[in-house]
């Protein structure tokens, strides 16, 4: 009788450290929770950039055709040119551009959400609602950007389905390594796509964006010229020209380059959680520097405003 | 054949360290030619061309040269004369597919 009293208090002792061992560490919680916030505030950050860069572009090219018409002769008719610089302000940052590189965005916060919400103490129904947004944000992607199959996409409808299940703790975290593995890749080609944006060495978005800025700076710097003499209204709006110009172009050396890096910064730290669920091994060095990149670009933009 | 990529920022940044130290007439005619490099690299990127093609892969050429001219006429700006023409022969490059 006593032996068997032994047996069964050892086999409760064995479930409950088995049940300890399975269940989400506070190490890995508090993971999910900084990657998840970080990475909501990254995309956030990148979305508003690049929709100041467009609407920066459109203003660019505009006070550029008006500042070299203004010692034009007023009868002097429209060039060919000029009509098409008039018709195309925003150049490469086109509305079906921006849009494309906003629902990429909207992936990454939407993959941040759903792992806050499995890192909370949300409800089935929740969660379910933020895999369901992450699963729709997917399959909106363009083909260049998605990477994962109806097969990656079921795995992490049927992860989730885990979570209301007997033995929740349990299979808590196999369900959200199975979501950050499934993901991996996806968040992977996201990352690199969106970072090349805004690299002003060579990135397409963010060297016309300089480009746009150089122009309008030469055009203010010839109007500027002494030599020139130029009439004192006219210098006074190249003046203002100038200074658009110089605002826009510092972010070749502040805040784009800070963007591309918190980017990549994000995949870093992707790729550390997952292992952080895979190998029990808990570190924080690539989510703090990511976070601290994050915090960089906040800083400059709030000098920049 | 190889893709080869130029840094437009960085020539850009050399052409205007250039137009600083040029005088006169040939400061003007640096900038024009300027205002015409950003137009075309503008265009280039716009247009997002085939980096495989050997059009593509001359006028990077050209860019190379042009930008060694550059650096070579900031030591020396009596080559800025010849920064002129390397400019107008690579605008002439890109003209071709743009």
């Amino acid at each position: 009788m006593n032996k068997n009293l032994f047996f069964i208090k050892k086999l409760k002792l064995a479930i409950l450290i088995c049940l300890i061992q399975c269940s989400i560490t506070q190490g890995q919680q508090r993971a999910l929770q900084n990657f998840g916030e970080t990475a909501i505030l990254m995309s956030n950050l990148s979305s508003n950039e690049l929709i100041a860069m467009r609407n920066s572009t459109i203003q660019m090219n505009l006070t550029r055709i008006r500042l070299d018409n203004l010692d034009k002769p007023k009868e002097d008719s429209q060039t060919k040119e000029e009509k098409v610089e008039y018709k195309d302000l925003d150049g490469v940052f086109d509305i079906n551009v921006i849009s494309i590189r906003l629902k990429a965005i909207a992936t990454i916060r939407s993959y941040a959400k759903l792992l806050l919400s499995l890192s909370s103490d949300a409800s089935q129904k929740e969660l379910e609602r933020a895999t369901q947004s992450f699963l729709f944000s997917v399959e909106n992607l363009s083909s260049e950007q998605k990477k994962m199959d109806e097969k990656k996409l079921n795995a992490i409808g049927e992860a989730i389905k885990l979570f209301g299940g007997i033995f929740t703790e349990h299979k808590k975290k196999d369900s959200i390594k199975s979501i950050i593995l499934e993901s991996k890749e996806q968040i992977e080609l996201l990352c690199d796509l969106l970072s090349k944006d805004f690299d002003p060495k060579g990135g397409r978005l963010a060297t016309t964006f300089i480009l746009t800025g150089e122009e309008l700076l030469l055009s203010a710097e010839e109007k500027l010229d002494p030599n020139e003499k130029k009439p004192e209204k006219i210098r006074s709006k190249a003046l203002l020209s100038f200074h658009l110009a110089e605002k826009n172009i510092q972010k070749k050396e502040t805040v784009l380059p800070e963007i591309a890096k918190s980017i990549l910064n994000l995949k870093q730290a992707n790729l550390e959680m997952y292992e952080a669920f895979r190998s029990e091994i808990y570190t924080t060095k690539d989510i703090l520097k990511f976070a601290n990149t994050v915090k960089a670009v906040q800083d400059y933009k709030a000098i920049l405003k | 054949m190889a893709k080869k990529e130029i840094n437009y920022l960085d020539m850009l940044d050399a052409l205007k360290m250039l137009v600083d130290k040029a005088e006169g007439k040939e400061k003007s005619e640096l900038r024009s030619k300027q205002k015409e490099f950003i137009k075309q690299v503008k265009k280039i990127i716009a247009f997002d061309i085939e980096k495989d093609n050997e059009k593509y892969a001359s006028a990077i050429e050209s860019l190379e040269k042009t930008n060694k001219d550059i650096e070579s006429a900031i030591k020396d700006v009596n080559k800025i004369s010849h920064v002129l023409s390397s400019i107008t022969n690579t605008m002439n490059v890109i003209g071709e597919f743009v």
